[in-house]
């Protein structure tokens, strides 16, 4: 019972805390168009953080999904693009995803350099390539699927959610269905221990980081159809929230916990107690510090668990 | 005849020099040394009137203060295989501090004490709590740089006369950010190859468990190292505060990251215990250096974007490590 107990995300709790607080506080916070909206809201970054799920489990970490966004959303938004079918431009801008990945992965595996600092340096490469792309003039051409994409609803339940669902399938799956998942989890709670169990630990890496790069790819074009224009910076403050998500959902550097739908909890917890904050008329400082709080409480509980169990 | 074990070679000069502890850590900083004599000859062919004028050095002394003091800091941290996250924050919580309405006696004070305790605090976590250093330090720099935000919401405030009289104007014709890279530099290396604090934080660095079996206090010495890198932070945030002579919550962001690439481009690896601040010198003069050097060329933002991120990249390939990862 314990085992089963410790091996929850500790974002599940949180969730539930923030909920039953809601509820008595702001019962309109949990009503089903509000939440409707939050999904929507929700959806690019919890793709990004799913993608950063396979990174951090890996025991590595991808600080350039912020200029990965940014650089796809200047992609689809280029006016070069008219008159090209739209699934087209889809398909470039996740390529670009995933060459991003390949690179960041190569640098990490082949020249094993700290994957901190080799993605703050791809980021600030891609950073300038987008600018370079752009002219600094992020155009608004953007194809409507894209933008049906980020704001569109079947019915009441936006598109949006819906990807973000069946992104959240098919990471859970690679992570707890699949071998290469197995894997990912052994080479980063020790990966001298799976060299030696034979556990191919770089390609798993690189593997890691290639997804993580399709999967910001991804997040960044569902974030340029709910926000519908170019813009230089788009994606910034995901580095961060991303990794807090991943975090929240208990997968931490090793350790072989966490997973896809922890990282979707710990999304949904982060994106739910952010806006409840604003509903309380709490501004941006505010914020940052219940963001840190949760961020330090969520590690420390977490690590005590592993401890005893 | 007993079968003795063969006498072992006499080591080439390389090998012993390859050999030796103090070389073997500062390997990175040789290379990193290398590299700026490169650039600076590149610079001397490229823009030579302007890049090498007195002006010039002087402004990159006043730009490149703070960055020096952070970078140094955090190579202590790195030296402890961990790493602050935190020190861009810390820079801005103690500049809207400085800039309270509150005297300077009890101001100037209270802003070291503040990144005393954000020191301390990271150090317990990652030590005492376990948590990752990646994780503890990203959570308190988003407590503390809301902390700042709500203290000084917009820049402004007045800055205490004793900082800007020490951040502005020249010395015996040096810039005042001269002397700030040179105290903060010596203090550097001082406790890191003048004291036995250095040692036991070299061998903390290397590995953990067996500085504890050999009696170094580990994890004081990893609690320090964050301590350190927050009152270095506070240092920088008070010679940026004393320089722009006011305050400005968001003044230190930029700097957060920055202050890794100066020491991991000077050769301090991020697992720990190899490196060191002399390294570091190197690693953000390239900085300092390659900013300036494309700014005087003539580089559009956009391109020195990629070349400031090719050139990283290609820094810390130089340096490989055992295992791939963080």
């Amino acid at each position: 019972m314990k085992r089963i107990l410790t091996a929850l995300p500790p974002a599940l709790w949180g969730l539930a805390a923030v909920c039953v607080f809601a509820a008595f506080t702001q019962p309109q916070f949990l009503s089903l168009p509000f939440l409707m909206i939050l999904l929507r809201q929700a959806a690019p970054l919890g793709i990004v953080a799913l993608g950063q799920t396979f990174v951090v489990a890996n025991r590595s970490l991808d600080l350039s999904v912020g200029a990965t966004i940014a650089f796809v959303n200047l992609i689809v938004a280029h006016a070069m693009w008219n008159g090209y079918p739209p699934a087209l431009v889809i398909a470039i801008a996740l390529s670009a995803g995933l060459v991003i990945g390949l690179v960041n992965g190569v640098l990490v595996t082949v020249l094993r350099a700290s994957a901190v600092v080799v993605t703050l340096g791809t980021a600030a490469i891609i950073t300038g390539i987008g600018f370079i792309y752009s002219g600094g003039a992020p155009g608004n051409a953007m194809p409507d699927i894209i933008k049906w994409l980020g704001r569109g609803r079947i019915d009441m339940v936006p598109v949006s959610g819906l990807v973000w669902a069946a992104f959240g399938i098919v990471a859970f799956v690679l992570l707890r269905r699949l071998t290469l998942g197995r894997y990912i989890f052994a080479a980063g709670d020790n990966p001298s221990a799976a060299t030696y169990s034979g556990i191919p630990v770089n390609t798993t890496l690189l593997i890691s980081h290639v997804l993580s790069g399709l999967f910001a790819a991804s997040g960044g074009l569902l974030l340029s159809g709910l926000v519908g224009v170019g813009s230089l910076n788009l994606g910034a403050d995901y580095i961060l929230s991303s990794i807090a998500a991943v975090i929240l959902g208990g997968a931490v550097f090793g350790g072989g916990a966490g997973g896809a739908i922890g990282t979707m909890l710990g999304t949904a917890l982060l994106v739910m107690v952010l806006n409840l904050l604003t509903v309380f008329g709490v501004d941006q400082p505010g914020k940052l510090i219940v963001q840190g709080l949760v961020i330090a409480v969520a590690a420390v509980i977490y690590q005590q668990g592993r401890r005893s169990g | 005849m007993s079968a003795l074990p063969a006498e072992p070679r006499r080591a080439g000069l390389l090998a012993r020099f390859r050999q030796d502890a103090f070389w073997y850590r500062q390997r990175g900083a040789v290379l990193s040394f290398a590299v700026l004599a490169a650039m600076l000859a590149l610079a001397a062919a490229v823009v030579p009137g302007t890049f090498y004028s007195a002006t010039n050095l002087s402004n990159l002394a006043g730009q490149l203060a703070p960055l020096f003091l952070v970078s140094l800091g955090q190579t202590f941290v790195l030296l402890g295989a961990g790493f602050d996250l935190s020190v861009g924050a810390v820079i801005s919580l103690s500049s809207a501090i400085l800039t309270l309405d509150l005297a300077d006696p009890i101001k100037i004070p209270l802003a070291f004490a503040a990144a005393a305790t954000v020191g301390l605090v990271n150090g317990w976590g990652c030590v005492h709590l376990r948590v990752h250093p990646i994780i503890m330090t990203l959570a308190t720099s988003s407590i503390v740089q809301g902390l700042a935000l709500i203290l000084l919401p917009t820049p402004g405030g007045a800055a205490p006369g004793l900082l800007v009289q020490l951040a502005s104007g020249t010395f015996m014709g040096l810039p005042a950010g001269f002397y700030w890279i040179v105290a903060g530099t010596a203090a550097a290396i001082w406790l890191v190859h003048g004291t036995t604090y250095g040692v036991r934080l070299y061998a903390t660095g290397q590995n953990p468990q067996a500085a504890w079996m050999s009696g170094i206090e580990a994890p004081r010495i990893r609690i320090l190292t964050y301590v350190i890198s927050s009152l270095m932070a506070a240092l920088a945030g008070a010679y940026l505060t004393g320089r722009l002579a006011s305050g400005d919550p968001n003044v230190g962001s930029a700097l957060g990251l920055d202050s890794v690439l100066g020491a991991a481009l000077g050769g301090t690896l991020l697992s720990g215990g190899v490196g060191g601040p002399i390294g570091t010198i190197a690693g953000v003069l390239i900085i300092g250096v390659l900013n300036n050097g494309l700014n005087l060329a003539g580089v559009s933002p956009y391109y020195q974007f990629v070349v400031k991120g090719s050139m990283l990249v290609l820094a810390v390939s130089l340096f490989r490590r055992k295992e791939a990862g963080l």
